[in-house]
């Protein structure tokens, strides 16, 4: 059990962790999430005992870490691959950490073969690769049989097959009960191995919930529609039922949104972009539907084929038709694009390349909570 | 999609080792009842409450003493210290023996005491320099530290051991290395003078002793500093090169305060007051005293700063 609150860190000026409160249950994988800079280390650090809190509390197990009897028993971490000295071998390192915590030695065998470095526990930790570091990081996290673990970017340095079986070990640990307390700033990671999310953006929670939720809650799936005959097409549409609604691409997803377009259509966006917002590229257009270049609708309560009809039926030209799905990825760029909008042009312009980068696609999916424009005109 | 199924029944940590209370069995539930506005207070979370201080100075010894012994870099400097002792006596029995076949009067069993004394404070003192500044920064270097304090929260008893092995450590340098450079001397000059077994034996306890405080007092320096150029460079300023440019001064106080430096007070104690060279005006046990000193007010700045400052 973690219980993290109303945490502040403060580094001279600057706020590391701003006000994050939290908690991180047993018997489940808490996914910490934020991109680089967000603070998930320096909470890691702290509930760990390693930095001290400027105020607000961090606890493991309802205690502060220096207050745990027997923290080798209760809490394991993996914070970085540097964990162990790299003239020493893994298993010196391992027995040091046994011999200091009273745990019997064959401990060690048991954990350097289950992260697969039995055949190479007497080789100095500086000559393994960095998968390999991350195992022996995971070994001496696991050490002690704790409760409570937490890791900090795990597939740092993974290869697919390293990958696969930390997430399984992920998912393992926390199907034994254990409190599992995962960052990363990866998203799709974290799609596969959290049950429940709490994501950070500049140091403050965006975030905390269950992750089918923060997928439920930030992105829909829909139909995504360019017509030069928008207008017509939406008038068809918006009759279709109670549950279908129609928003434009443009109009309230603001930069994301039009670099999706871009990403859809390449060259329509650029087209358009040149013509209303010189420099501007990835912004679409919101006033494409009353003709001329095609612009886009997003479809929510209907699906592609049924959108195709409405189009065919209302004589509306169809130039791109297809399913936006739901991804973390997309709630993870609103999200955290959300708490980027807090801040300096740097950060506007590290929202917008990510929105240009492919990965925008489809991220004005989210668009009511996305603040309109400032992306773009960041640029 | 979600590779939740991905999970199987592969991996399993074990509980070796364990009794009732293991904390993969008492997490849960019972800890979340330990949140609330009392929840620093200490409680019992497993069957098994906190190690007594003194057995956790132990078990944190024994891992200390592992994490030194399994590092190629403290034998080396042990092998250094120790060669270079050898190479120092066998250059000063030459010498010695070129002199006592000049004028056979000079043959004299002090001079076992004072050539190994002279090994010490050239040589074998800044071995035991390097062995305490890697014990106390290395693992700030490259970040195991974290790995290290993690489990031992009491950031105090971490430093007590590291300065415990490295002390116990340097005090065997000490030692050794007298036998060794007497040794090495007696190879020279034992046709002429034998050795004085008695004061051979205080010699290399001194040394022993005055090696182990240096430990004590550079292993505060390194963990304060946590820099080991830092923390060798000002090993050298205190040992050597601050007392030497003090002695240059013209004014006396400050030409006898140097005396109470480190390094010469520490020549002077572990040479029993005739090491060859001007030393101190002081004899007796302020030398000794003075050296006790350094290393506690080091491992005072050492523990407050370890205890208060993030790693």
């Amino acid at each position: 059990m973690i219980t993290v609150r109303d945490l502040t860190k403060r580094y001279g000026r600057g706020k590391a962790v701003d006000g994050l409160t939290f908690t991180a249950e047993p018997g489940r994988v808490t996914g910490f999430l934020g991109p680089n800079g967000a603070g998930k280390s320096t909470t890691m650090r702290v509930l760990l005992g390693l930095v001290r809190p400027t105020s607000g509390e961090a606890l493991v197990n309802g205690r502060v870490y220096e207050r745990l009897a027997r923290p080798s028993r209760e809490v394991g971490a993996l914070l970085s691959p540097d964990a162990a000295h790299p003239g020493r071998s893994a298993r010196a390192h391992l027995t040091a950490k046994a011999v200091g915590a009273g745990i019997p030695r064959r401990r060690v065998d048991e954990v350097l073969g289950e992260v697969g470095l039995a055949e190479v526990d007497r080789r100095r930790v500086g000559g393994y690769s960095l998968g390999m570091r991350q195992r022996l990081g995971v070994a001496d996290a696991l050490l002690g049989d704790p409760g409570v673990l937490l890791f900090d970017e795990p597939v740092n340095g993974l290869d697919l097959d390293g990958v696969r079986w930390m997430r399984d070990l992920t998912r393992g640990l926390a199907a034994e009960g254990r409190t599992v307390f995962v960052s990363s700033h990866l998203m799709s990671e974290m799609e596969m191995v959290a049950d429940h999310l709490v994501v950070v953006g500049r140091g403050r929670l965006i975030a905390d919930a269950p992750l089918d939720d923060v997928i439920a809650a930030w992105s829909r799936k829909h139909v995504l529609v360019h017509s030069p005959d928008a207008g017509r097409l939406r008038e068809r549409l918006e009759k279709a039922g109670p549950g279908v609604r129609v928003e434009d691409v443009s109009g309230d997803g603001g930069g994301g949104a039009g670099g999706a377009v871009g990403a859809e259509r390449p060259g329509e966006g650029e087209g358009t972009g040149g013509e209303a917002v010189p420099g501007a590229p990835g912004r679409g257009r919101a006033a494409g539907e009353r003709g001329g270049p095609a612009a886009g609708l997003r479809v929510f309560g209907l699906g592609a084929e049924e959108v195709g009809d409405h189009a065919h039926a209302a004589g509306a030209r169809v130039h791109g038709l297809r399913v936006v799905e739901a991804s973390l990825e997309q709630a993870y760029l609103e999200l955290t694009g959300d708490a980027v909008e807090y801040g300096s042009r740097a950060a506007g312009t590290a929202r917008r390349s990510a929105g240009a980068s492919g990965t925008g696609n489809g991220a004005g999916a989210a668009g009511p909570a996305s603040p309109v424009g400032t992306g773009g005109t960041a640029a | 999609m979600r590779g939740r199924d991905g999970m199987s029944g592969t991996r399993r940590v074990g509980r070796a080792g364990r009794g009732n209370g293991a904390p993969g069995e008492e997490t849960g539930g019972a800890v979340a009842r330990g949140r609330g506005p009392g929840a620093g207070a200490p409680r019992s979370v497993g069957g098994e409450g906190p190690p007594r201080a003194g057995a956790e100075l132990l078990r944190e010894t024994g891992a200390e003493w592992v994490r030194q012994s399994s590092l190629r870099s403290t034998w080396a400097v042990v092998a250094v210290a120790l060669a270079g002792m050898a190479v120092f006596a066998a250059l000063m029995g030459y010498t010695e023996l070129t002199r006592i076949l000049e004028n056979p009067d000079e043959a004299d069993s002090a001079a076992f005491m004072r050539l190994t004394s002279q090994g010490h404070y050239y040589l074998v003192q800044f071995a035991v320099l390097v062995l305490a500044a890697l014990a106390s920064t290395g693992e700030f270097a490259n970040h195991s530290v974290t790995s290290t304090l993690l489990w031992r929260p009491r950031r105090g008893v971490v430093l007590a051991a590291r300065t415990l092995v490295s002390a116990v450590l340097a005090f065997a340098v000490g030692v050794l290395s007298t036998l060794v450079g007497v040794t090495v001397l007696a190879g020279f000059v034992a046709p002429y003078t034998g050795v004085d077994v008695p004061e051979a034996a205080v010699a290399a306890l001194s040394a022993g002793l005055c090696m182990a405080l240096f430990a004590v007092l550079f292993t505060g320096v390194g963990t304060a500093l946590r820099s080991m150029p830092g923390t060798i460079t000002l090993g050298f300023l205190v040992l050597l090169g601050l007392p030497m440019v003090m002695q240059l001064s013209q004014v006396q106080a400050i030409n006898d305060a140097a005396s109470l430096m480190p390094g010469l007070a520490g020549v002077e104690f572990y040479a029993g007051g005739d090491v060859g060279f001007y030393t101190a005006p002081y004899d007796g046990p302020v030398n000794i005293l003075a050296v006790v000193g350094w290393a506690v007010a080091a491992q005072i700045v050492a523990r407050t700063e370890l205890r208060v400052r993030d790693v």
